[in-house]
Order: C-alpha cells, then structure tokens, then sequence
C-alpha cells in the first residue's frame, strides 16, 4: 500500500475518456432545483447564521465520485443559502494517512469520509473523534437506505473493539462492489456462445474452454496482482460459490468463533490454485497494478476481467459494446456472493458545532433523491441505497448497478476481506501473492491468515 | 609501463561497457519520454518523430510546475542558510581555539553518521502540533539541521588549510574576528562554498522521504515527491508520461552536475573521507 | 585535482592546535548551526528513542509499555526478515559495488588512460540523480517489455526474461542490482584518488621484484587503499541499511513482501494503516543502532590500520 498506486477504490482519471460518461450539464440539473428564495423561508439552519461546513474527502476521482459531491454541495448551497460548503479532497493513499490527525486538530473537517475496518473507523471510534449518528438515522429513514447486512460496515461499540454490532458511526454514498467483466465479443470470436453462464461450476468450464482456446502468452483473465490485493477480489467471486456472505462478514467483525479455516475457503483456493496451474491468469501478473491489469483488458488483452465496478468506465472506454458485465456466478446456494461495500462512509466529527447541518448535508449526499441519482450514474457511480432509482438507457450501466443490488439483496456482500486486521491488506496480499506463485500451499495461506486474525483478536479482547 | 597494445585496447573495451551499462538505463527512460503514448516501445525502439508533447504533457498533468518551484524553495534557502551557517562554524572551528571544541565538533559529526530516517516520526507530530505539517518550512528547518553537520566539516577543512599568517595579520591589525571573516576569508572561500553548495544543494533537491511524510495531505510538494505520485498515478495509462517526468526532475541537477562536476566529486569523496 | 586553496585535507588530527587565544566569540558562530541541529535533527532522534517504549496509534493519551515493543520487534518474522532483505542488500550496494570498484582502479592505474574525466564523470553521475528518478528509469528497464527482457530475447536468451522487481526470487537482487549502479562509480573514484596517493616507488620496487600486474595490484595497490576501502564499506552499507527512497519506489516492499526493508517498515507501521508510533519508532531506533555499530566497527577497523 506504500507507493501511491490508486487503491481498490480508484476509478482511473483516465475514465475521462469513458464511452458511457454523459456529460451532465451542471446548470441544467441545478437550475431545476426549486428557487432559493421559497426555500430560506422553510431553512431550519438559518437560525445558526452564516455557517462554513469544512468538508474532506478522498473520492477525488474526476470523472467519477468527485463531481457528483461537488454537485450535490452546490445543491446543498442552494437550499440553505446561509449554508457554505467548503470541499478538500485528497487521494486515497494520502488521505488515509492523515484523516485522524486532521479530526483531531484544531481545524477538523465537519464532515469526513473515514474508511470501514479496524484500520480506520476503530481508531476514529475509539479516539472519540467523530459522533454516533444513531439519532440522525432515524430523522433521515436512513434505515430504509441499507439492510442490515449492509448497515453493519458503519457498526461499531463507541471502544472501537466490535464491529458490525453497536452504534451507526458513518454511511456510504456509492455501491461498489466486484464482479466478472466479459469481453463478450471476443468469446464469439473464439466460435464459445456461452457468454453468460448461470452457475459457478459453468463459469469455472468456460474458463477451462477459453484456457483450450487463446494463445499461450495471453491470459483469460486479465489480472494485476503487484499490490498483492487483485486476486484476492477474483479469489471473493470464487470463494463466494462455496460460503455465504454473512460468514465472511461474522469473520470480519471478528464475531466469536469465526475463522478463516473453513471447507469452503480451503475449497475456494483449490479453485483457485488450478487457475493459476492452468495459467489462466497468464504469467506477468504480479508485475502489474490493477489499472495497467485494466488498462490492458481495455486494449483487449484475455477475455475476462474478475475485479471491482470501480473500473466499469475504463473498461467501457476501450471496449465499447463488445463488453459485458455480470456478479460472480453462483454456487449451490443459487445466491451471488461477492467482494464489495459502500465507498467510504461519511462521518461527522465529534468537534464540529453544526452537526445538525451535518446531518442534513450527508442525507443529501447519499438520499439519490431528485437527479442525484442521475449524477452519479452520468459519472458512472452506482448509488448505493436499495431506494435508488434504477439506471435507464444503459444496459450495460444498468447491468452494473444491477449487480450492486442484487449482492445487496442477497445479502452477498463479503464486504473487504482486509478490515479485520489492521496488517491484514499486507498479509492477504503476501499470502495470495506466494500462494499463486507456488511457494506456499493453501493450508499455508489459511494458518497465516488465521495467525494474522487471531493476533489481533488478543488485543481486542 | 610496460602495456601492450592489446591490454590497452581491452582496457578501453571494458571501461566503455561500464560507461554503457552506467548510460544506458538512463538514455532507454530518455527515449521512453520521447515516444508517444500509442508507439509500441520496447527496449531498443527509437522515437520516430522528435516532440516534447509528452514533457509538456507530463508538466501540465503532474502539476511539475507546483513541485518544481517547492524544490527550488526548499532547496535554495537550504543551500544558502545553511551554506552561511556553515562559513561560521568552519571558520570558528578551523581558526579558533576555545574550550568544549572537541566535543562539539564531533557532536556534529555524529549528524554525519546517524540516518536522518530515525527523526522523521517525531518530526511529524512536533511540526502537526504548530501546525507547519504541509508547509515547506517542515522541509527547509530539518534540512538545514542536516546539511550543517556536512558544512561544519567542509568548511573547517578548509579554514584549516588557510594561511595561518592570514589569520593572525588581521589579528594584530586589530580587526574584530567578523570583519576578517567578511573581507578577507570570505573572498577566499568562494570556491570551497561553491561546491558545498552544490552538494547540498543536489541533497535537497533529490530528498524523499521527509517530503513524503511532512507534505502529507497538502497541496505543496516537491520535485521528486511528485514524480513519485505521478508515477504510481500514471504509468498505468501512459508509461512515456512518466518517463518524461523523470526526465524533467533530473534534469537541473545533471545540468549542474555536468559544469560543476569537480566541485560535486571532490564534495561527496571529502565527505566520505571524514574518519 | 584542485589548487590547494579550495582543497581542504579531510586527514587532519581533529585536535589540530588553531592559532590564537582561546577566543569566547566563537561560540556565538557555532550558536546558529548548532541550534539548527540540536533542535531539527538530535532532539527528535532523542524524541524517536522516547517514543519507541510506548504504544500510540498517534491521536490517543500514549500508554508506556516499557521494552514491550522491542521483545515483540524481536519476535516479528516480518521485521526480522526485513532486517535481512537490508544485509542481502549490502552485499549490492557494498560488496560488489567495491569489487566492481576495485576491478576499475586497477584497469585505470595501469598506463595514462585518455579520456579519464568522462569516464570518472559518467560513472560517477549516478550519485548526482534523485533515487525518485533513478527508480522510474529502473522500474522502466525492469518491466514485462522492457529494455532489458527486450535485451535478452533478442540475444535468444528469451528463457531468462523475468518479471524481476515483480519476481519472488528476483524482486531484492534487481533491486540490489539497482543499488550497485548507483554506488559503484563512487568507490571507483575514491580509489582512484587513493591509488593517486600511493608512493610510486613501491610499485618500482615490486616490478623489481617480478611483480605481474596481479601481484602488483594485491601487494601494493590494495594495502594502500586500506582507508578507502574503510570508507567505501561504511558509505555504501549505510546507503544499503538506510535504502527507503528505492523500495518505496520501485517494489514498496513487494512482491509479497520479500523487498521490505527496515526504514521501509518503519514508514509502514508509523503512516500506514497500523498507526502504530511507539513500534515504528522501536525500529527506527534499532535501525540507528544497526548503523552506529556498523560506522563504528568499520571507524575501528580503519584507525588500526594507521
């Protein structure tokens, strides 16, 4: 995580060039909002005066999540003209590194995106650096908004020790979650029909199909491991035939009993294993980052892509028509389970002064209410309340957003496998990394897991 | 010397694929930058259309504008603070005598030894707490604490290699010890300045990891933090970018390196012959 | 080399006797710089010792645990093995960057080589260029396509192409490699201005003798760098001990975490998400121990040669 290579949840600025971004005419969005004037007189803020809520995030993707809260700010701005909001972004790598420091300064942010996991939500918990928003939730009907599987990311007690239990600390605006990209036209050039399999055991054929028939240098699925992290969203769709979304999330929350040594995980990486025997992830694949891995399958290298929506418009911008998009096929259980979370959850600091407005500001941000769904859609964003309304046009966007919900419904998000542990994003990704490179066996991989879980476990109890 | 035309031959043979082993890595990143985005590079293609699109490009994207004029901030006023400083503890350890001067004088060798990465944590949250993480003040203080301790060496040695006559002529004149040091030392140690002020002039401008750490969530940066974010940002989408980049950071330092190159090789030996 | 004015002797005895009386006035020229020092550079250094016996994620009251993050230092596989990613890389930045050096002295001593200037300033030139720089051309020479795998298939030696810094086996030795094309060209030029010191009438003597040029080199050429070397072995394995800027750039650690290296580590735990200050500042701490103890036995080594 050392060098800034965007993250997981990066969208390319290279999306700037994407095929299915509609240029969102700001004006035109805003200008229909109601007028200023009606609205001043039912502003429950004007009591406070003129107010500056200081903003910080690290969605600073553009296109992508960054005009969308730009958007939305000015919209916040046009209802509550006494309301001014004043945004920092920054990105992921560095944002993370500082986040706690700024809401524990003299200047802290109002509001904040913190990120779930034991990494920083807990320290921002336990530090008592932002505030419960239980009281909101309520006000707001954030309830409706996320079910409970999905709402447990934003849980903890106010030590900061359980998680996915407790208080509402934060909640999240976009939908991201992973699933299998197929570069649908070139499987019909290979003369293979099945484009979109229904069970996992098709998929893993099609697969072993696409394997018998590209060239030995090109992979089938097109993967970019250096940071140790990609295959591991692969390893979630795999994994995802085999367990069920709550038990990965009980092992995430650290939930009594819980552990990474389980049949379907030991299942999942024999899968796995024999993909990376056949070389279905090519060869070079641990000298590539997620977006050269993105970049490349865009160019239309190998025929599938296994990693996160956050770089549907990438993908869209090199493939164009040809490509499509479905969730990780499903094991036996018929339910899709997969890899995937809100983006960072919006906090509000337990410093400021104005966290009503707060409150109502971070509603705005995630409610998708009156063409802020269509905001996020036009940069490729996925809203991620069940209450959305869907995407229209688009079906490959639609496909997209269909899949979120879908996962959400299912209650088939794993959530981030690296929450759990502080050292958990090195550990998974030395373990996959050796895992795929034959230096260790599966059983390695899940006692050094476990060893990294059950280490930090101790500290929590 | 008994050297036979062969043995000669060899020699040269050998000392120009060290020359090309040394040269070579840098002219591929220098063709990189000359490409374009769409060429098919690999390790021997030569550009095929002569352009700094891809320098002005690579400048524009990566803000190099803003990280080239932090560098020259930073890296100025710690060459010319601490290059002053210097003057004067060279000149009060090289020509005078006085009581603890042993002992300070290694306590600023040490400085020379101990890595500078050790103070960097503390650094953080001491600057966090007077709020000038993000500033280039958080770069410029601890580097010239850093670069005194070379300068203090330096320049002694070169105060030691003064004329003593020199010393005590001003001395029996009655001259106040500044006033010598003003008109009549600092004239003569133009040269041994200058090439301090290359060498730390060059540290500076190449320095990472506090720019890394102090610049944490800001807008300043520097040179070589920039190529660094740039890169990871970057290379995915367009590899010659990056290269060009590369090239631009390095570029003011070779220039100086290439007319002060005695100055740069004699600063860096003298300062690792310390004992 | 230089005119004796600008050319300071680094050899002088520390306590050589300046002229004059002691004078009180010198203390207000030392006062600036050493305020710089003391409050920018050793009272952190003091601070990094202090934090290393507590625990705090850097918001929270700090905790005193004592010695409790060294004995868990101790125990870490990931610091140990980082550690010894930092030894293998002295064998590059240091080992071999001397032989190398060495092997050039010699072929450069024999007879007046034209040309000596570009060679010392091309060779040498590596030293001048940020690491920042450095590690993008190498990511560059290194990668799937690159110039050196390019290199290699064209000489039909396509087996050999590797993904090296992505490479569990290769990752450390490119980088390693990477290290000893910066500092080669240093050791070469500090022998050479050695060598330039040695009295030329051992080597008539040893010709007298018999000498070839291999004897000549091992029995009066070697003995007479024995400084050098000394410092070249410090230089160079402080540079390996410390390497961050190189790691962090080109590997940041992987693959796999068989590139981490101490500083490395220490960055990790201090700003990643560990935030964990006191452990951070436990390694930092070893790190400096590490490096006095190599500056000091390396010091030793060459003082009782004199």
């Amino acid at each position: 995580m050392g060098i800034p290579t965007p993250s997981r949840r990066t969208v390319l600025a290279l999306a700037a060039t994407s095929a299915i971004g509609v240029a969102v005419a700001f004006t035109g969005s805003s200008a229909a909002r109601p007028g200023s004037a009606a609205n001043a007189a039912a502003n429950p803020f004007a009591k406070y005066g003129n107010v500056t809520l200081n903003v910080w995030s690290a969605d600073n993707q553009d296109p992508g999540p960054k005009p969308v809260i730009e958007e939305i700010s000015k919209q916040f701005e046009k209802k509550y003209p006494n309301v001014k909001v004043k945004l920092t972004f920054k990105a992921f790598t560095d944002y993370m590194k500082v986040i706690n420091l700024a809401l524990n300064g003299n200047n802290a942010p109002d509001v904040a995106e913190g990120n779930q996991g034991y990494g920083t939500d807990a320290l921002l918990v336990r530090a008592k650096l932002i505030r419960p928003l239980d009281g909101y939730a309520k006000k707001y009907g954030w309830g409706k908004y996320y079910s409970a599987g999905a709402a447990a990311q934003f849980r903890w007690t106010p030590d900061g020790k359980t998680f996915g239990k407790g208080n509402l600390w934060g909640v999240g605006q976009f939908g991201q979650s992973t699933g299998v990209f197929v570069n649908a036209a070139r499987l019909k050039k290979l003369g293979i029909s099945t484009v979109h399999p229904k069970t996992f055991a098709e998929f893993d054929a099609l697969v072993t199909n696409v394997r018998g028939k590209l060239p030995k240098s090109e992979p089938v699925i097109t993967l970019g491991n250096k940071d140790g992290y990609e295959i591991v969203h692969a390893w979630g769709m795999i994994q995802g035939a085999y367990v069920t979304g709550k038990s990965v999330r009980d092992w995430i929350f650290h939930a009594p009993g819980a552990t990474f040594d389980t049949p379907g995980n030991a299942k999942a990486l024999a899968v796995l294993k024999r993909w990376v025997d056949a070389g279905v992830f090519g060869t070079d694949y641990n000298a590539v980052g997620e977006n050269d891995a993105a970049a490349a399958f865009a160019k239309g290298k190998g025929v599938f892509y296994m990693g996160g929506n956050w770089q549907a418009a990438v993908l869209k911008a090199g493939l164009g028509s040809g490509l499509e998009f479905y969730n990780g096929p499903a094991g036996a259980s018929g339910k899709h389970v997969a890899i995937g979370s809100t983006s960072l959850p919006w906090h509000i600091s337990a410093k400021t002064k104005n966290a009503d407005i707060a409150a109502a500001y971070i509603d705005f941000l995630i409610n998708a209410k009156s063409g802020s769904a269509k905001l996020m859609y036009a940069q490729n964003q996925i809203p991620a309340i069940s209450t959305a309304p869907k995407a229209v046009g688009d079906p490959y966007l639609s496909s997209i957003a269909g899949g979120w919900q879908q996962l959400v419904k299912q209650d088939g998000l794993t959530l981030f496998p690296d929450w759990t542990t502080d050292t958990m994003y090195t550990t998974l990704g030395t373990e996959f990394q050796k895992f795929a490179g034959g230096k260790e066996s599966a059983a390695d991989v899940i006692k050094h897991v476990q060893a990294d879980w059950e280490k930090f476990d101790k500290k929590l109890k | 010397m008994m050297t036979s035309r062969l043995d000669r031959i060899t020699t040269y043979v050998v000392l120009s694929g060290f020359t090309l082993a040394v040269l070579y890595p840098l002219l591929s990143i220098v063709s990189l930058a000359f490409h374009q985005k769409n060429d098919r590079v690999t390790g021997f293609s030569l550009p095929t259309t002569f352009s700094f699109h891809t320098f002005v490009a690579a400048w524009n994207e990566g803000n190099f504008s803003n990280g080239m004029l932090g560098s020259v901030i930073v890296a100025v006023s710690v060459t010319i603070v601490s290059a002053g400083l210097s003057l004067l503890t060279g000149y009060a350890f090289g020509t005078m005598h006085f009581r603890g001067k042993t002992i300070l004088f290694n306590l600023f060798m040490l400085g020379l030894v101990f890595p500078y990465e050790a103070t960097v944590i503390p650094l953080y949250y001491d600057f966090q707490n007077v709020d000038l993480v993000g500033s280039y003040w958080a770069l410029i203080l601890p580097q010239i604490g850093q670069s005194v301790t070379l300068g203090t060496f330096w320049m002694r040695a070169f105060f030691l290699t003064t004329p003593r006559s020199i010393v005590e002529a001003g001395r029996i004149d009655g001259a106040s010890s500044f006033r010598l040091l003003r008109s009549v030392l600092f004239p003569l140690s133009k040269p041994a300045l200058l090439t301090l002020c290359a060498l730390v002039f060059m540290y500076t401008w190449n320095e990472f990891l506090l720019a890394l750490v102090l610049l944490q969530g800001s807008d300043n940066t520097t040179a070589p933090l920039g190529l660094s974010y740039f890169a990871g940002a970057t290379r995915a989408g367009d590899p010659t970018k990056v290269a060009a980049a590369s090239v631009l950071v390095a570029t003011p330092v070779i220039i100086a390196y290439v007319f002060l190159q005695r100055q740069f090789i004699r600063g860096v030996l003298a300062g690792a012959v310390k004992e | 080399m230089s005119s004796p004015e600008d050319r300071p002797r680094a050899r002088r005895k520390l306590s050589g006797r300046a002229p004059g009386a002691p004078r009180r006035v010198a203390y207000l020229y030392i006062l600036p710089a050493l305020a710089f020092y003391l409050l920018f550079t050793l009272f952190p250094l003091g601070q990094t010792v202090k934090l290393s016996l507590y625990a705090w994620d850097g918001v929270s009251p700090r905790e005193y645990v004592g010695f409790a993050n060294y004995r868990e230092l101790f125990g870490d596989e990931r610091i140990r093995a980082g550690f010894g990613h930092a030894l293998q890389l002295v064998l590059f930045f240091s080992v071999l960057s001397i032989v190398l050096g060495l092997f050039l002295t010699a072929l450069l001593t024999r007879f007046p080589v034209r040309g000596l200037t570009f060679f010392r300033t091309v060779l040498f030139m590596p030293q001048t260029i940020a690491t920042v720089v450095v590690a993008q051309a190498f990511v560059w020479w290194y990668a799937p396509e690159g110039p050196l795998n390019e290199f290699l298939r064209a000489i039909g030696l396509s087996g050999y192409a590797h993904t090296w810094i992505g490479d569990f086996d290769w990752a450390l030795r490119a980088v390693g490699a990477i290290g000893t094309w910066v500092t080669f060209g240093l050791c070469m030029v500090l022998f050479l201005a050695g060598a330039q010191r040695i009295d030329g009438s051992l080597y008539e003597a040893a010709r007298v003798d018999g000498a070839g040029a291999v004897r000549e080199f091992l029995a009066v050429t070697l003995p007479g760098l024995r400084n050098e070397l000394v410092v070249a072995a410090t230089l160079t394995t402080i540079t390996a001990l410390r390497s961050f800027d190189l790691i962090y750039n080109t590997t940041s650690g992987g693959p796999a975490g068989e590139t981490e290296v101490p500083s490395w580590l220490m960055f990790y735990n201090a700003f990643d998400l560990p935030h964990r200050v006191g452990y951070a500042a436990a390694i930092a701490t070893m790190l400096t121990l590490t490096i006095s103890a190599v500056a000091l036995v390396l010091g030793r080594l060459s003082r009782a040669g004199e």
